[in-house]
């Protein structure tokens, strides 16, 4: 599927951290994923529906909805669905952008310029410190067997 | 096409270095190349005083070094905030800020600093330094200037806001609603930073910057190349340290030797230095041949005083002591010739240090010559550049002075329009005057009414047909 990324923070050699997963057995990667997946469903899913539905105008409790947490090695959110969800056959794909930087595009629909997307933030740091913890114990338990 | 976005919370950090553009990656590049090759050159260089090394490279290694004092202290104010994983990402927005709007990242730290202080969010600081930046360009007032009041406005006092004549609404100011101030602000000077760094001396800022930049980059990696720098350059003073000795020992012997490299003449004046210490070596071994014969009489005549001891006495006698003194002597020499010998090589490990400082300085000339094309290729570039906007001027000039010229053409027209509309009806007038004065009035009777009706109109409020201005105003 068609997929935009988007990341939060940079940290030099995570790749490498994420690669060194391949010396452990399949089980802690998916170990691994799970806990991304909770540490995304506890703190990013929650910020990022808060922020769509504070800040996103009309459009945004429809957009709070298409958050969903990913499973994934690292904690992330996917945003939107093609389904169409607006009268006017319009999907939250859609109407993500438009309600954050107000351009509507060939759209009638009134959008004005929210940044939304830049609302959700805070959770920023109690997630890598979760999901680092996650880490450590998934090679503590994996690479000692 | 529409897209799922996936937001991740964190990414390596070489995601980000992917989305560098090429002449970021080149310079660095050559930033690499250049410590490559100076990096030997500059240890040595110290010492012997290669000066394009020096040169270069000292200044590139202090502009790295408060550079990354600079960052150091942004980022321990960014740890005791708890936003110590925001370092990365501040850091990357102050120098996308520092690449765009042509402002030194010397300026956009301490600003950042002092933003992130009152907000303590690194959202509302990056908002409010872009902000800072708008309205420093707009005022013309210092960025410092702007961030400090900025920053007080934060804190709760608003007052320094109301000096820097943005604008603001004194009921505004008075609430201390920093959204709405803020909002007022972006509302005035939206747009202004990045208006400036358009602007041929913007660009020229910007330039310099990235010059700056180069620089800082290769003083970085000039550092880096001699190791981790906390470790190592603690190492290297204390091995500096412990040569301090030596070198104050043989430093007049290295004066000589760098001397002679200089040129013939300082040569010659070694030579003769050198052949005056010979003489005078020669002189002291005459002294010390006089002072052993005097010291081999005066044993012959402490023998003669001694009796039973003939080993001296005699012409023989005498002969030995002078043997046994200049045995004596050479034991001296020996030893005096061994130390000489330690010197001798301590100065040609010197020696061979200097030339091989020259080598490498001649290395760093090469490396210099490598760059010269690339220097000349962004100049060329600057040059195109320069001509481009040039042309741009001039083509605005021209758009300008078309303009004028066809308002003045315009006016003239008008104007001989308005003549002409003047002028006709009373040349034809005249003319109906000339043929006939009756038959004039009745034209210009009937020329009246056919205006007037033409002018007349329908009035909206009313519905009323009514007529326009008369004719005479056409006359």
């Amino acid at each position: 599927m068609a997929r935009a990324k988007s990341f939060d923070t940079y940290i030099d050699g995570l790749n490498q951290v994420l690669r060194a997963f391949k010396a452990l057995p399949k089980e802690a990667s998916a170990e691994l994923r799970r806990a991304s997946k909770v540490v995304a469903e506890r703190h990013m899913v929650p910020a990022w529906q808060e922020a769509a539905i504070n800040y996103a105008g009309p459009w945004g409790d429809r957009i709070a909805e298409s958050i969903r947490a990913r499973s994934d090695r690292l904690p992330a959110v996917d945003i939107g669905y093609k389904r169409k969800v607006f009268s006017g056959g319009a999907s939250s794909i859609m109407v993500r952008y438009p309600s954050h930087s107000g351009e509507a595009g060939d759209s009638f629909a009134p959008f004005q310029k929210t940044l939304w997307m830049e609302k959700a933030k805070n959770y920023k740091g109690p997630a890598l410190q979760e999901w680092s913890q996650a880490v450590d114990r998934v090679v503590a338990k994996w690479s000692t067997l | 096409m529409a897209k799922t976005l996936t937001v991740f919370l964190a990414a390596d950090l070489k995601n980000f270095n992917n989305g560098m553009d090429d002449a970021s990656r080149k310079a660095q590049g050559l930033g690499s190349t250049m410590s490559n090759m100076l990096g030997p050159a500059l240890v040595g260089a110290a010492a012997a005083a290669g000066a394009f090394a020096i040169a270069v490279g000292v200044e590139a290694v202090q502009a790295a070094v408060a550079d990354q004092a600079a960052a150091a202290k942004l980022a321990q104010t960014l740890d005791n905030l708890g936003q110590a994983h925001n370092t990365k990402p501040v850091e990357d927005y102050i120098s996308s800020l520092e690449r765009s709007l042509g402002v030194a990242d010397d300026e956009l730290r301490p600003a950042y600093d002092r933003l992130i202080r009152s907000t303590g969010d690194t959202a509302k600081a990056n908002e409010a330094l872009s902000l800072a930046l708008d309205v420093s360009a707009g005022t013309g007032k210092s960025l410092d200037a702007v961030v400090q009041a900025l920053g007080r406005a934060y804190d709760g006092n608003t007052a320094g806001l109301s000096r820097l004549g943005a604008g603001i609404d004194s009921a505004v100011l008075k609430s201390g609603d920093m959204e709405a101030i803020t909002a007022q602000l972006a509302d005035t000077f939206q747009g202004q930073a990045q208006t400036a760094a358009r602007t041929f001396e913007g660009q020229m800022r910007r330039l310099g910057i990235a010059t700056d930049n180069l620089k800082e980059a290769f003083g970085t990696g000039l550092l880096n190349a001699l190791g981790d720098t906390d470790s190592q350059t603690q190492t290297l003073v204390e091995a500096m340290q412990a040569l301090e000795p030596t070198l104050e020992r043989v430093g007049a012997s290295v004066g000589r030797v760098v001397g002679t490299l200089a040129g013939s003449e300082g040569l010659q004046d070694t030579l003769v230095e050198s052949a005056d210490n010979a003489g005078t070596f020669a002189e002291t071994l005459g002294v010390v041949a006089a002072a052993s014969a005097d010291a081999a009489s005066a044993a012959t005549e402490y023998q003669s005083s001694i009796p039973g001891t003939d080993a001296y006495s005699g012409p023989i006698g005498q002969s030995n002591l002078f043997v046994d003194a200049l045995r004596v002597l050479n034991i001296w020499y020996a030893q005096t010739t061994e130390a000489t010998g330690v010197t001798d090589e301590a100065m040609k490990s010197l020696t061979s240090n200097t030339v091989l400082s020259a080598i490498a300085a001649g290395q760093a000339q090469t490396a210099f010559k490598d760059l010269t094309p690339a220097v000349e290729e962004t100049g060329e570039s600057a040059l195109i550049a320069a001509g481009s906007y040039l042309s741009l001027y001039n083509r605005i000039a021209d758009a300008d002075r078309a303009a004028r010229d066809f308002a003045n053409t315009s006016g003239t027209v008008t104007s001989a329009i308005a003549q002409g509309t003047r002028n006709t009806p009373g040349a034809q007038a005249q003319a109906a005057a000339n043929a006939t004065r009756s038959s004039a009035a009745i034209t210009d009777q009937a020329v009246a009414q056919a205006l007037g009706n033409m002018i007349g109109r329908s009035d909206a409020r009313t519905g009323r047909f009514v007529m326009g201005v008369p004719v005479q105003v056409l006359q």
